[in-house]
């Protein structure tokens, strides 16, 4: 029981349709998550990483693989039996004050989700509430303001109490951070690690910033125009990144340098991401891979295992 | 070194139906002509709204109630609308943050950068179109002769920005204001931006000054930084000191709170609170409330820049106590 | 050019800044007292809300106000306005205070009744085609489609020969031939927020459809609708006038619409003038007020960034 992991995907691929082309959001992506941990998924805009998140807890219809969650493929339930999964599998968004109800109060915003899955009696279902505010950090008093006159951060510690209301065993954080202030990232970023580990939750979180994947994840996968590029444990990945595109990323974090002579030279590839739209044959890096030989235009990489689950889909792992 | 831009003693107020919002409460500073300053903040902290303010871009709701700010021999603030429109664009050039607001979406982009060299007079057109070509190939556009006739929706995020810098060089401005250059954009293609901009300004030795909310980016570009908080200037610091010994409580609670990939086994540190909306100006220091150091003065009386060395200067009380308050 | 660009850059920087509500004075005053502050901050709107308030008081009261008996005396026909027959009095000398009174009644009924209606049938409609998408929205959009671009009023006047000429019937005969001005109002409002953040977190929560029809798209959506509303009212008041212009369609003398007393005043507009001046004074303070007070909603219910119209 253990073993057996919370969330399994198995090659999924997500298209969209923009106009007569195809958008290959994701391709063939799989992993497997077990329960309490938490998988990083690092990439930039159009990398489909957002896709992948909702595809995971079936608020996406991909067009194929399989997603197993809880021991059951989310994809083969009826409406009505995923609108009841959702109990347990949850998602925060990028930017609370679109995703929260402006019309209703915080407390309403955090007892919806128990009022759709009928959970306890109006008293009972306050008193959650305020158990939730007290947990997130908020006050009790803010159950009746209204989310707009509240803080960026305090909006984001709503969003989390009510995704944590009906006791989800998964959570995908969106891009939780980046609408937040430097100062307050930080502190959302810990609020997350110790909700995680009283209530025992599996995270999901996607990020653009390896840096905070890098804080919070046990796994990471690298992801690039919809394709896993690099898979594996954080110490691993981030000591010894295998993939041109996870060692790019690494050479765009900006640190704070110990004095001005290690500041960073600001080097960094060339080029930006081709469109999605784009048809390709070879592996996706292709076009602005330094090291890139005739063999990468012509044929997608294969994902290579290298040991201790590392992975990485590159011609030249060595 | 010769002063290119002076601001003493700003004030910027918002007016709103719901009140005044106090967004710049007495900020000092110079530039010196070669420099490239970086004012750090977070949203709110009137780092923006201090620099567009002096070249009046904020609209009607903004006013300025007190201050002064001289660039080269003219005084910004009473400057008629019409001189103060020949400086902008020429002398002082501006490059926004936001990419869909930058751009005029109905114009092809070798135009927009033709249009301020013809505005201002600087050459004839045939010498603007040459002018622009080079200056969007410096700019890293690849094949900017092609380019030259798309139109910016045609274009991605970074390739915008660079245009949009290439439209605030075009007139070779001797001052740039580039406020958030590098926000909207992904990580890879910031440091590509970051990199190239820094170059051009270098090689025109063109001051700038960079309004960023990231540590690492002002950290790793900027010569001097300020950092402001709740509409002042909190710490003042050539880049060396400002890296080795940061000296006010917000500077080194915001170092504490960034995520580090060389060091994740320092455990963060977050300043508590978050900033606000000053709807009334603060009394003593804004940061008081946030701070873990505030003592009861901090609440009261507003603290004077006080002076650590030659080219470092605090906002604190407690400045001279806070290597060993920090330990 | 810079400039330019300088002006729409800058709005942008300066809004992203987090609008904080001032905190202690947020907490004091309820949302509706705001929306209120904002409703009263032009005066013109108070102004027209409170004349409408006057003419409903006018429309449930005016046969015990009324100056004059319903019934004219023709001696005193034809007379012009006076302190005695401040609106002066007609060719059936019905003083036309008086006939105005009773026709308020009549119009803001038909009004009220044909507005209802509508808002009903064009809301739900509309709400359930676009939240629905697919199949269920083209066909319910055909249907929309096809009554916006019928004659309506030539329908509605069909419709009224076969229910007759009653106050109720007239009502429901505009409310049924008109919604699909509102239907397609709210298709569009919910369409702009069909895909938004705050509908997928719905979803997210596993709110049933009508959950987060009822809970979270109405409640954005509607503050626009609203203010159409006002609007649909001015629309459905000049609807009932043409009717009875054009068919006579209306009350049966001594009775009278705004609109019969129109055609009542036509023929008499040289050498009486009051006879249709006042009461088409009467008839239009009716529509400007509700139109001020259109404006003033959108400007109460529709706070910056909360919704967009």
């Amino acid at each position: 029981m253990l073993d057996e992991p919370l969330l399994s995907l198995a090659s999924v691929d997500k298209y969209f349709r923009i106009g007569s082309r195809r958008l290959h959001a994701v391709r063939n992506v799989s992993f497997t998550l077990s329960r309490g941990q938490t998988l990083g998924v690092v990439g930039e805009s159009g990398s489909g990483k957002s896709t992948l998140g909702r595809c995971a807890i079936g608020l996406l219809t991909p067009e194929s693989g399989r997603i197993q969650f809880d021991g059951v493929d989310i994809h083969q339930l009826t409406k009505r039996a995923l609108r009841q999964k959702r109990k347990d599998m949850q998602i925060i968004f990028q930017d609370p004050i679109a995703a929260l109800n402006l019309r209703t109060t915080v407390g309403q915003n955090i007892e919806d989700p128990l009022i759709v899955h009928r959970l306890g009696n109006r008293s009972e279902r306050s008193r959650r509430v305020f158990e939730l505010l007290d947990s997130v950090g908020l006050d009790r008093a803010h159950a009746e303001a209204f989310p707009y006159e509240l803080s960026g951060g305090q909006q984001q510690r709503v969003m989390i109490a009510r995704a944590l209301s009906v006791r989800p065993k998964l959570v995908v954080c969106d891009e939780v951070l980046s609408a937040l202030d430097m100062s307050v990232q930080a502190q959302i970023m810990l609020l997350l690690q110790d909700l995680q580990k009283e209530h025992h939750l599996s995270y999901v979180f996607i990020s653009h910033s390896l840096s905070a994947v890098g804080y919070l994840s046990d796994f990471i996968a690298v992801m690039y125009l919809g394709q896993v590029v690099e898979y594996g444990p954080t110490e691993t990945l981030l000591d010894r990144p295998r993939h041109p595109y996870t060692v790019t990323l690494f050479q765009s974090v900006l640190e704070i340098p110990d004095s001005k002579a290690h500041r960073s030279t600001l080097e960094t590839l060339k080029g930006e991401i081709p469109s999605p739209l784009q048809l390709r044959v070879g592996c996706a890096f292709s076009s602005r891979c330094p090291w890139a030989q005739e063999i990468c235009r012509l044929q997608p990489p294969a994902m290579t295992e290298l040991g201790e689950g590392h992975q990485v889909a590159c011609h030249f792992t060595e | 070194m010769t002063m290119i831009l002076e601001v003493n003693d700003l004030h910027v107020q918002f007016n709103r139906p719901e009140g005044t919002v106090h967004a710049v409460n007495g900020v000092t500073f110079q530039v010196q002509a070669g420099e490239w300053i970086g004012v750090l903040g977070e949203s709110g902290s009137g780092k923006s709204v201090s620099l567009l303010s002096i070249l009046k871009l904020l609209g009607d709701s903004a006013n300025i109630p007190q201050g002064q700010a001289r660039f080269a021999e003219h005084d910004l603030l009473t400057m008629s609308e019409r001189k103060l429109r020949r400086l902008r664009g020429k002398d002082i050039g501006i490059i926004f943050q936001n990419l869909a607001n930058g751009l005029d979406p109905l114009m092809r982009i070798g135009q927009q950068v033709i249009e301020p060299m013809l505005e201002h007079n600087i050459c004839t057109k045939r010498e603007a179109k040459r002018r622009a070509i080079a200056l969007l190939a410096e700019m890293g556009l690849s094949d900017p002769e092609s380019q030259f006739n798309r139109y910016p929706f045609e274009l991605s995020g970074g390739m915008r920005q660079r245009v949009m810098m290439a439209v605030a060089l075009a007139c070779n401005p001797k001052l740039l204001i580039a406020d958030e250059p590098t926000t909207a954009l992904d990580t890879t293609v910031s440091v590509q931006v970051l990199s190239t901009l820094r170059e051009a300004c270098e090689r025109r030795n063109m001051t700038t000054i960079m309004v960023t909310h990231d540590l690492g980016v002002a950290a790793n570009v900027c010569d001097r930084v300020l950092v402001m908080y709740g509409g002042m200037i909190m710490e003042d610091a050539e880049i060396d000191g400002f890296i080795k010994h940061p000296a006010h409580p917000y500077t080194l609670g915001l170092k504490a709170s960034i995520f580090s990939l060389k060091h994740r086994d320092i455990p963060l540190k977050p300043i508590a609170g978050s900033a606000k909306t000053w709807w009334l100006k603060p009394l003593g220091c804004p940061f008081a409330e946030r701070c873990p150091f505030a003592i009861e003065k901090c609440w009261k009386v507003h603290p004077d820049m006080v002076k650590l060395s030659e080219q470092h200067e605090v906002a604190c009380h407690r400045s001279q106590e806070m290597s060993t308050l920090v330990g | 050019m810079v400039v330019r660009n300088g002006l729409r850059g800058v709005s942008m920087s300066v809004s992203t800044n987090q609008i904080v509500w001032p905190m202690g004075a947020a907490k004091r005053s309820s949302r509706l007292q705001r929306a209120w502050s904002r409703f009263a901050h032009d005066r013109m709107p108070v102004v027209g809300l409170l004349w409408l308030l006057i003419l409903v008081i006018v429309a449930i009261f005016g046969q015990s106000l009324a100056p004059y008996p319903l019934v004219g005396d023709l001696a005193s026909a034809n007379q012009a306005p006076s302190i005695a027959h401040l609106f002066g009095t007609n060719n059936l000398g019905q003083d036309m205070l008086t006939v105005c009174m009773y026709g308020i009644r009549y119009t803001l009924e038909v009004g009220a009744g044909a507005t209802v209606i509508a808002f009903l049938i064009g809301v739900v409609i509309g709400l359930v085609s676009g939240m629905a998408g697919g199949i269920v929205d083209q066909i319910l959009m055909r249907f929309t489609d096809l009554m916006y671009s019928f004659p309506s009023l030539l329908f509605a006047i069909m419709l009224v020969q076969l229910f007759g000429e009653s106050v109720f019937s007239i009502a429901f005969v505009l409310g049924i031939t008109q919604w699909a001005g509102f239907s397609r109002l709210t298709r569009g409002l919910v369409l702009s927020i069909r895909n938004s953040e705050l509908v997928e977190s719905g979803h997210a929560i596993g709110a049933t459809p009508f959950f987060i029809s009822t809970r979270y798209v109405l409640p954005h959506v509607i503050n626009s609708i609203i203010v159409y509303t006002a609007f649909f009212a001015v629309n459905a008041i000049t609807l009932e006038a043409m009717m009875s212009i054009f068919e006579g369609i209306g009350p049966n003398p001594p009775m009278m619409s705004f609109g019969s007393l129109l055609i009542a005043g036509v023929p008499n507009v040289l050498g009486f003038p009051w006879m249709m001046a006042m009461p088409v004074l009467v008839f239009i303070s009716i529509l400007i007020a509700l139109v001020v007070v259109g404006e003033g909603l959108q400007a109460a219910l529709n706070p910056k960034g909360t919704t967009t119209l």
